[in-house]
């Protein structure tokens, strides 16, 4: 199981709020390949790569993920991470307090225990699937990956062997060792988010890695630098899918496969001349070639507003 | 010592001050305290008394406690850690109930004439100060029910006094702690510098009893006056078991261009109460407020912050953090005062509330009181729970749910917490936001 690192995913629907976004995708990844996802904003995108994680706001009605040869459409998002698959937020959230290094000591730990079914204590029934439920009291006591309670967690990596993973990691990606001091994306420019979002990605060695638009709004230097680390990164073991309405970071990538998402579906595939082709043509071609009515957002994106 | 009267009555305050041979105008404020113990009410929000509303105290049966009690043969919790050899504080002071225990003061503090004593001895040795400093202007005798107590029955107490131009970064450290059922503690700190200084004050208030045991109470009271050009940190973890009923008064009076730092950590309790307040009465005076609080179970805490303004050009921020589970109750009601005088002042107030259940209640009122035309003044106040698009980030990485509450959870406190300046403290203090958070 643990060397068979493909994801593939069947027929996918997954609603928000009752409303279906995604009307069953197909995608299978290989370990070392690059994928390209691209289309217009609200295409489903960052739907996909959030169903993909796990996220509770996004629900799954139909279709399967699987990944190193097992189903894991109901497990929790950690458990799916310490599997190796792993998502570079587009807007990754501030956690005040929690300095990188604490956060990432903890999380390269529990990636190296992988994963282990959560022992669900008897008190603990208000627990719905692997997640507790929020409102409850019990909930805060945990039962979720209750493996790792508290006298377990002393057992982290030791600080040393972790000061020299983060020192290796931070040289790879030329990134100044400050960084790891401060609060998690706390006060942080866009491209330092986007950068540690690539330093968390080297520091916990996934299988393969999501990444959601990890160029918006960055300028050319920072998009170089973050496209050389991700390619200094990619082995022969991990696949890489990058999320994107854009063509910019291509160009620093070895691009395997192109998919082409528009209002919820893949409508086309290809190789990189595909991406290329979007890029001289945009989208409009091929909506015009598969005769699809562009939705409000999309055409609001065409007319540049 | 003789055995001492039970209960809170006027016999048992005379006695004991005859017993430690207190000058006469120590026992005639003991004795105003008392009369004014006997004329108060004992506030309680039913009562309408402004500033308490928000205030739930179980009842206090006053017969049934026991002032000047003593410290006993049992020696203090282990994990205390007193004796931490990193972590060499410039003086420790120890009230074991209502008794000093320990006393250690750094050769480099006393030769640079800087004065740690318990308050009781300092009645003596520095007479004219503590005559001038002692439940005057900061602290009156009669500002409610429990100072007033507090002034008939205090004993102990930490007297800390900074004379000008001493610079001290090492931090003090005292600590009350009861293992006392019944006890009434009044724990009295007060602190004096000169111009010029700067002094760090850890004071820790610890307890062994659990919910269920025998009441006690502890009516605190902290004095603080920054000198000129002055800078005082005080940084306060309370951690009193669950049968503790706590009502603090911490006020602090900052002199011209001083510095009043607080961090307060509110923990422990059955019902904490605190007053906190800093008079800014010297121009180019400023003020950092820290307050942390997270009740849990049945606990009910209730601040009462007031940021006072009285001279032109002073300054402050103060940051409140509480975060609540379980069936507990906290209230805020805190604000920033500004005198008509008091021009150009620039100050600042957030209370932001966290909630980890929706059983627990907070009733939080931020407010300003303005009576100045040219001030900047502000206050802010955030509620709600904890952003499931935060705990979502941190399980993409691998936590559990329940790290990752636990994770945003010390890190909402962590930004008070990490100022405390002795290492042992700090992790203790970390340690108990992590057991608090299971329960």
């Amino acid at each position: 199981m643990a060397d068979n690192n493909e994801l593939i995913i069947r027929d996918l629907h997954v609603n928000v709020e009752d409303k279906e976004i995604l009307h069953g995708i197909n995608l299978q990844v290989k370990p070392g390949e690059v994928h390209v996802i691209m289309g217009p904003n609200g295409s489903g995108k960052s739907t996909l790569s959030n169903a993909l994680m796990g996220h509770p706001r996004y629900t799954i009605t139909s279709g399967e993920i699987e990944f190193q040869g097992q189903i894991i459409n109901d497990l929790s998002p950690d458990r799916r991470a310490r599997r190796g698959i792993f998502l570079a937020f587009q807007n990754p959230l501030a956690v005040p307090g929690v300095t990188v290094t604490n956060f990432l000591r903890t999380a390269l730990t529990n990636r190296r225990k992988g994963d282990v079914a959560p022992q669900v204590r008897p008190q603990n029934l208000d627990i719905v699937g692997d997640r507790p439920v929020y409102e409850t009291k019990k909930a805060s006591v945990g039962g979720d990956g209750a493996n790792i309670d508290r006298k377990q967690r002393q057992t982290l990596i030791s600080p040393k062997e972790f000061r020299s993973i983060l020192k290796e990691k931070l040289n790879m990606l030329k990134m100044d060792e400050k960084f790891t001091k401060r609060y998690l994306n706390d006060g942080f420019s866009g491209g330092e988010k986007k950068r540690l979002e690539i330093l968390q990605m080297a520091i916990l060695e996934p299988k393969i890695a999501f990444l959601d638009e990890p160029d918006s709004g960055l300028d050319i230097d920072a998009i170089r630098i973050v496209g050389e680390g991700v390619n200094t990164l990619r082995g022969k073991d991990m696949a890489i899918v990058v999320i994107t309405h854009q063509q910019r970071i291509l160009s620093f990538l070895d691009v395997d496969y192109v998919h082409v998402m528009m209002q919820g579906n893949i409508v086309k595939e290809g190789g990189p001349e595909l991406s290329r082709e979007i890029e001289e043509k945009g989208y409009g071609w091929i909506r015009d070639e598969l005769g699809i009515q562009s939705s409000q957002d999309e055409a609001r994106e065409e007319v540049g507003v | 010592m003789p055995s001492l009267l039970q209960g809170l009555s006027w016999e048992a305050a005379e006695q004991y001050s005859v017993q430690n041979n207190e000058p006469d105008w120590l026992r005639q404020k003991r004795r105003a305290g008392w009369d004014a113990f006997l004329s108060l009410p004992t506030p309680d929000w039913t009562r309408g008394i402004r500033g308490w509303w928000s205030s739930v105290l179980k009842p206090l049966n006053f017969d049934e406690l026991r002032p000047f009690t003593a410290a006993g043969a049992s020696s203090l919790p282990g994990n205390l850690d007193l004796d931490d050899p990193k972590d060499v504080p410039a003086g420790l002071i120890v009230q074991h109930n209502s008794e000093t225990a320990r006393l250690e003061l750094s050769e480099e503090a006393r030769s640079k004439g800087v004065v740690l004593s318990s308050l009781s001895d300092a009645v003596k040795t520095h007479p004219e100060i503590v005559q001038k400093y002692f439940m005057t202007r900061c602290v009156p005798v009669d500002e409610d029910r429990f100072t007033a107590a507090h002034a008939a029955f205090w004993s102990g107490g930490v007297f800390l006094y900074v004379p000008a131009n001493v610079v001290l970064e090492n931090p003090f450290r005292s600590l009350y702690y009861t293992d006392q059922a019944q006890a009434a503690l009044f724990s009295h700190t007060l602190i004096v510098t000169g111009a010029n200084t700067r002094v760090r004050l850890i004071e820790e208030h610890f307890s062994t009893g659990q919910a269920g045991d025998a009441f006690v109470l502890d009516s605190g009271v902290t004095e603080i006056f920054v000198g000129e050009n002055s800078v005082v940190e005080y940084y306060n973890p309370q951690e009193y078991g669950e049968n503790v009923t706590s009502i603090a008064v911490k006020r602090s009076m900052v002199g011209p261009h001083a510095i009043q730092r607080w961090i307060v950590a509110t923990l422990g309790g059955d019902t904490s109460r605190l007053t906190l307040e800093s008079v800014m009465e010297g121009e180019g005076a400023h003020s950092e407020t820290t307050g942390l609080g997270f009740p849990i179970h049945k606990q009910h805490f209730d601040t009462q912050f007031r940021q006072l303004h009285t001279v032109p050009h002073t300054t402050a921020n103060a940051v409140f953090k509480q975060v609540l589970n379980d069936d507990s109750q906290l209230g805020f009601r805190g604000g920033i005062r500004t005198l008509k005088k008091a021009q150009f002042t620039d100050s600042f107030l957030q209370v932001h509330t966290l909630y980890l259940n929706d059983a627990s209640k907070a009733d939080i009122l931020p407010y300003l009181d303005v009576d100045a035309n040219d001030v900047r003044c502000a206050h802010g106040a955030t509620t709600g729970m904890i952003d499931k698009d935060q705990i979502f980030y941190l399980q993409s990485r691998g936590l559990s749910w329940t790290e990752s509450e636990e994770m945003i959870v010390a890190g909402f406190f962590d930004e008070g917490i990490q100022r405390i300046p002795l290492e042992s403290v700090r992790e203790r203090l970390r340690e108990s936001i992590l057991v608090k958070l299971e329960g």
